[in-house]
């Protein structure tokens, strides 16, 4: 852990202003943020909180876009994708441009594609997961990569996606094909799979590629609530005993992870 | 005739040590146990050399691997948890995050926890072996089935583990951490007192429910969990105000502090530090600037030490 470059994984909180608001689809909203402190990478998140706000915690977003403004000192636009939940998500959701928010971050371990330099590579989300998937496309560039997208019933954040291919389901058929992503999904053919949405999808793409022995990388999600690994309340049972999906996470090997709930 | 002023002296900075049973701090704000990690967690999110103590996550003998489900669960001004003492066992702490953590400057505070007197004996002796600042006997978590919190609701069974600890640990300070929950507070650190406590923390958390209407069972394995946050303040700024008629021992105060004006409740009511836990949480650097915010009102009031804060 400490024989990390300093800095890798440095994190701020920093008083930051909302730059824009906008509506995606649904309930889900997208917002951006002038971030001045390290920059981000994909499957990273942020503790956010409106500066006027009337819950006591801030909400764990994950990165879904990141553009530097210069130089790696300088800052940038940060991207999130935020899905109206309870008050808490309804607070962010409800931000206007202009106003601030206190942004913690970059926390956690991002998606490590590197580690695969063949490809091609398959990310996988169903709704709100796909925003660190979005972040992890950025860094592929020009890598080969297929994108499998699920949805209620709309899609949405897919609009400057570059993949070789990108499949999209939704559960009423509204668009693209009728289904969930897993039913469509097959790992043969892929180097690894990075894989982010509800439970049912990750446990589905995580046996079928554990079944064809392909690596797969799960990015979980856990009640939070220091969001830096301090405080042990966003336990994920792993087959080696509890890790902190904060700060040990949020992405783990498919293999790693006991599904129990 | 010209009037003459009389240059004024420039005033001094304040004095900010806070002294626990003879254990020095630099300022009067302390990371509350299992809120801070091990430190190095909150590494550039806020000024933890400034800090004036670091209090670990309750240690226990061997390491525990917590509970299991759900652990966390937000309410209107506070947080529940049901964390359940999950740490590495004393050995392990004081061989991997013990050195790192003496270097960082605030005191090291150890939370000693245990579910039998032998358990927490035990520890004890290891803790006084070694480098920490002083140890906080934690006879308050509500979380853990056997022991914990058990010791911390009667005098008897609060003296039955002070005691044994207190003459395991001869060498080092000792602050027992008492729980809100206990039906005759002032019993039980009275009686924490005679067995041998240099100071007293409180209060821990309070044993709340939360039910989730959904799925129509409460939301914790454990049923009950502990409540923290700004929601247990006030009941905690009174428990500190009763305690100081009771007992003579320092008292270092907590629940529910996220700025100056909330750590200066607890300094006013008598306490000579207090510590912050879930605030750290909702905003990170919270007791940078609980700790900037006591001094200016130190300077507005003209208080030169911290013990002239007590209105007691
Ligand atoms: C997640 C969490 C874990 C805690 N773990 C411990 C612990 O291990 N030992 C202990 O004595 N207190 C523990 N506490 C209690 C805090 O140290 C503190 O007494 C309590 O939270 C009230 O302070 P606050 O309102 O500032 O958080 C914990 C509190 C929280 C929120
Ligand atoms: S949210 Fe605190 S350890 Fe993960």
């Amino acid at each position: 852990m400490d024989a990390l470059p300093s800095g890798f994984f440095a994190k701020r909180s920093i008083l930051c202003e909302c730059t824009s608001s906008s509506f995606a689809a649904g309930n889900i909203i997208a917002l951006q943020f002038a971030w001045s402190g390290p920059a981000p990478r994909g499957g990273q998140f942020f503790l956010i909180k409106p500066w006027r706000s009337g819950v006591f915690l801030a909400r764990p977003l994950s990165v879904a876009g990141w553009e530097p403004r210069g130089g790696p000192e300088d800052g940038g636009i940060l991207r999130f994708l935020a899905a109206r939940r309870g008050r808490g998500t309804w607070e962010l959701a409800d931000l206007r441009a202009g106003e601030e928010a206190e942004l913690s971050g970059p926390l956690g371990k991002p998606f490590e594609a590197a580690s695969f330099p063949k490809g091609p590579l398959a990310l996988v989300g169903g709704g709100i997961g796909i925003a660190p998937l979005l972040a992890l496309a950025v860094e592929l560039g020009s890598r080969p990569f297929d994108f499998y997208a699920g949805f209620r019933s709309t899609s949405f954040g897919l609009e400057s996606l570059k993949a070789r291919s990108l499949a999209i389901a939704t559960e009423d058929g509204c668009e693209g094909l009728k289904g969930r992503i897993p039913d469509f999904f097959s790992p043969q053919g892929y180097e690894a799979v990075f894989a982010c949405g509800p439970l049912p999808l990750l446990r589905a793409v995580g046996d079928a590629c554990i079944a064809g022995g392909i690596p797969c990388f799960l990015s979980m999600e856990k009640h939070m609530a220091c969001g830096v690994g301090a405080c042990l309340g966003c336990t994920v049972k792993t087959t080696g005993g509890n890790k902190r999906c904060c700060a040990d996470g949020p992405v783990f090997r498919a293999e790693e992870i006991i599904f129990d709930d | 005739m010209t009037e003459r002023t009389i240059p004024k002296k420039p005033a001094p900075a304040p004095d900010f040590t806070a002294l626990i049973a003879g254990v020095r701090l630099r300022n009067p704000v302390i990371a509350a146990s299992g809120t801070f990690g091990y430190a190095r967690e909150y590494e550039g999110l806020l000024d933890i050399a400034g800090l004036g103590g670091i209090c670990t996550k309750g240690l226990t003998l061997a390491a525990r691997p917590g509970n299991q489900g759900r652990r966390l669960h937000e309410t209107p001004s506070g947080l529940m948890n049901s964390i359940g003492l999950e740490n590495p066992g004393i050995p392990a702490f004081i061989e991997r995050e013990l050195p790192r953590l003496r270097t960082l400057g605030p005191a090291v505070i150890a939370n000693l926890s245990g579910s039998t007197v032998e358990e927490y004996v035990e520890g004890a002796r290891l803790l006084d072996a070694s480098e920490v600042d002083m140890i906080e006997l934690n006879i308050s978590c509500p979380n853990v089935k056997a022991g914990g919190m058990a010791f911390g609701l009667d005098s008897a069974a609060a003296a039955s583990v002070t005691g044994p600890v207190r003459k395991a640990a001869p060498h080092k300070p000792l602050m027992v951490k008492l729980s809100p929950n206990a039906p005759d507070l002032a019993a039980v650190a009275r009686s924490c007192v005679n067995a041998g406590a240099d100071a007293l923390s409180l209060v821990n958390t309070f044993k709340a429910l939360a039910i989730d209407i959904r799925a129509r069972k409460p939301v914790f394995g454990n049923i009950s969990a502990g409540l923290s946050g700004p929601a247990i303040r006030p009941i905690a700024v009174r428990m500190v105000w009763e305690l100081w008629e009771v007992v003579k021992v320092p008292l270092v105060g907590m629940g529910g502090i996220a700025c100056a004006e909330d750590a200066l409740e607890f300094l006013l009511a008598g306490a000579v530090a207090v510590q912050v836990g879930s605030a750290t949480f909702a905003h990170p650097p919270a007791m940078t600037e609980i700790i900037a915010g006591i001094g200016e009102y130190m300077k507005e009031q003209d208080l030169h030490c911290l013990g002239e804060l007590s209105i007691r």
